[in-house]
């Protein structure tokens, strides 16, 4: 569904950020967009939403160009940023400008989940606290049902019970035609809701893959002893033993739960050897 | 759906301009006819001529606050967030740059000329008031409508410097456009006196009266050049190149 093939992009104080970053996003997934600080999450949602100019590439949503910004992909689009601006007016006096810009926006579920978030209703969106501004803005964009859904940093500023609400609604929302992307750094408040991991380091994507694919090639293991190193692809010290990520093959775990966190610092820690493991895979399936 | 224009999304944009600018055109208004009003006031103390009052002071305040607001209808495109917001809108930018026009030249317009009518009213009324026996003037027919063209005919190229410096120019847009015009007839002018002048004297002294009337004739017809090219081409094309800026925003400088 969304193209991102051979992209340039920098910013004029900081040079070149991208250089030749290729992507695929396909629709029915929740991707999670994971990176250290200034890695380019945020850019590369921008990117994604047509904020941006790329200076070489393609980025394209069903063949269709998104940097053109043509009204029909900005209703398709819908990128919430971290801190998202309210205008200074009364909730239902928002709902009644912004939503008929959204063809497909659905006021019952619009309803539904101002109540799930225990939103006051008829207020000004002003005297809303930045936790409510921030729930009344996922709803919002939830509602709209556009096919493509940005989130950069949405668990941020929410509460626990929200946080748990907000992936009740985005596991609701999810079907075939549609894509989100949330781009965090709080990887334990989407555990179980992303279905696929992206990395982005040094200007490229260093990590792509379904957690399921994961799951079945790699198992996490805890060990007492400290491992071969040549047997796995990453250990880190932990309580009373070492955490391993290894081959399943070599250290079969039936309780195969990833942890994204451990994942995140691996895949960094060990690009060359998560790059050659995962390739391999994809080597063999093309063999076969 | 209509990709460059569709009448639907328009009008809800500029429904959308005019919830959210409500207020400050309230403000602006109410400020505009509190300045007439203090103005009135100190009229009656320098015993100037209404007439100047009408004609010129009036009008050029409203045109000077009308430029004022037009230098800050794009304000989204100065704070990032601001900024996601409204470019992210499914609107086209065509849509987009028609609204903010229309509101900083049409509604500017009637809002001023509702200013300057409201203060007018509450002046003649306070004569009438304070004055038994006074018969209030005529206050809502100041201006004839060759006058009101005449006004626009000039306030219509200035605008468009203006909104140009609006969507061009980040902060300070006001001033740096100001400036912008300034420089601009300032290298016009010096074009005009360094260049233009000197070749009419030249050829007028040194060869013959009818070489100069024809030189005059010249300079007089560049001078309309000039002056057709400043109110009626830039003007024009400054719209242009203000779209294709819009067409090009970003939500950051890239490269």
């Amino acid at each position: 569904m969304i193209e991102i093939k051979d992209v340039n992009f920098g910013y004029k104080k900081r040079g070149l950020l991208f250089d030749g970053l290729n992507l695929q996003l396909k629709p029915g997934n929740i991707y999670g967009l994971l990176g250290k600080n200034g890695a380019g999450k945020t850019t590369l949602l921008k990117i994604i939403s047509g904020l941006l100019h790329i200076s070489k590439g393609e980025l394209l949503l069903d063949g269709a160009k998104i940097i053109e910004r043509d009204p029909a992909i900005l209703q398709d689009i819908y990128f919430l940023p971290e801190n998202c601006y309210l205008p200074d007016m009364q909730m239902d006096e928002y709902f009644e400008i912004y939503s008929v810009f959204y063809n497909r926006f659905n006021k019952t579920k619009f309803d539904e989940y101002l109540v799930k978030f225990e939103i006051p209703f008829a207020v000004k969106l002003s005297s809303l606290s930045f936790g409510q501004k921030k729930k009344f803005a996922i709803a919002f964009a939830l509602a709209a049902e556009s096919r493509i859904l940005l989130l950069d940093e949405p668990t941020n500023g929410l509460d626990i019970p929200s946080k748990s609400i907000f992936r009740k609604l985005l596991a609701e929302s999810i079907n075939e035609e549609k894509v989100f992307l949330l781009s965090t750094h709080q990887a334990r408040d989407v555990k179980n809701l992303i279905d696929s991991i992206i990395i982005l380091e040094a200007g490229g994507v260093i990590f792509n893959q379904s957690l399921a694919d994961t799951g079945d090639k790699l198992s996490l293991c805890f060990l007492q002893k400290e491992p071969n190193a040549n047997d796995i692809l990453y250990c880190e010290k932990t309580l009373g033993g070492y955490a391993v990520f290894a081959e399943k093959e070599k250290y079969s775990n039936d309780e195969n739960e990833i942890d994204i966190e451990m994942l995140f610092n691996a895949v960094l820690e060990q690009k060359e050897k998560f790059a050659a493991f995962f390739s391999k895979g994809v080597d063999n399936e093309k063999t076969l | 759906m209509k990709k460059h224009f569709d009448l639907q999304r328009f009008i809800l944009l500029f429904v959308r301009e005019l919830i959210l600018n409500k207020l400050s055109i309230l403000i602006m208004g109410a400020a505009l006819t509190l300045l007439f009003l203090g103005w009135d006031y100190v009229w009656r103390y320098i015993h100037m001529s209404v007439y100047i009052k009408h004609y010129f002071v009036y009008p050029a305040a409203a045109v000077f606050y009308c430029l004022a607001i037009t230098s800050s209808v794009f304000k989204e495109l100065d704070s990032s967030q601001k900024k996601i917001e409204y470019l992210m809108i499914p609107a086209s930018v065509l849509e987009k740059y028609l609204v903010k026009y229309i509101y900083s030249t049409f509604v500017l317009i009637i809002m001023s000329i509702a200013a300057i009518s409201t203060a007018s009213i509450i002046v003649e009324l306070l004569k009438v008031l304070s004055l038994p026996g006074k018969s209030m003037s005529s206050i809502m027919n100041h201006y004839t409508y060759a006058q009101l063209v005449l006004v626009l005919s000039y306030y219509f190229p200035l605008q468009a410097y203006f909104f140009f410096g609006a969507v061009y120019f980040r902060k300070l847009e006001f001033i740096k456009t100001l400036t912008m015009i300034i420089a601009m007839y300032g290298i016009i002018y010096m074009f005009y006196s360094t260049v233009l002048d000197p070749f009419t004297y030249i050829i007028g002294t040194k060869y013959s009266y009818v070489l100069s009337v024809n030189s005059i004739e010249y300079t007089k017809d560049l001078a309309s050049v000039i002056r057709f090219v400043t109110v009626s081409v830039l003007p024009l094309a400054l719209l242009v190149v203000g779209y294709l800026r819009l067409k090009e925003t970003e939500a950051a400088d890239g490269i």
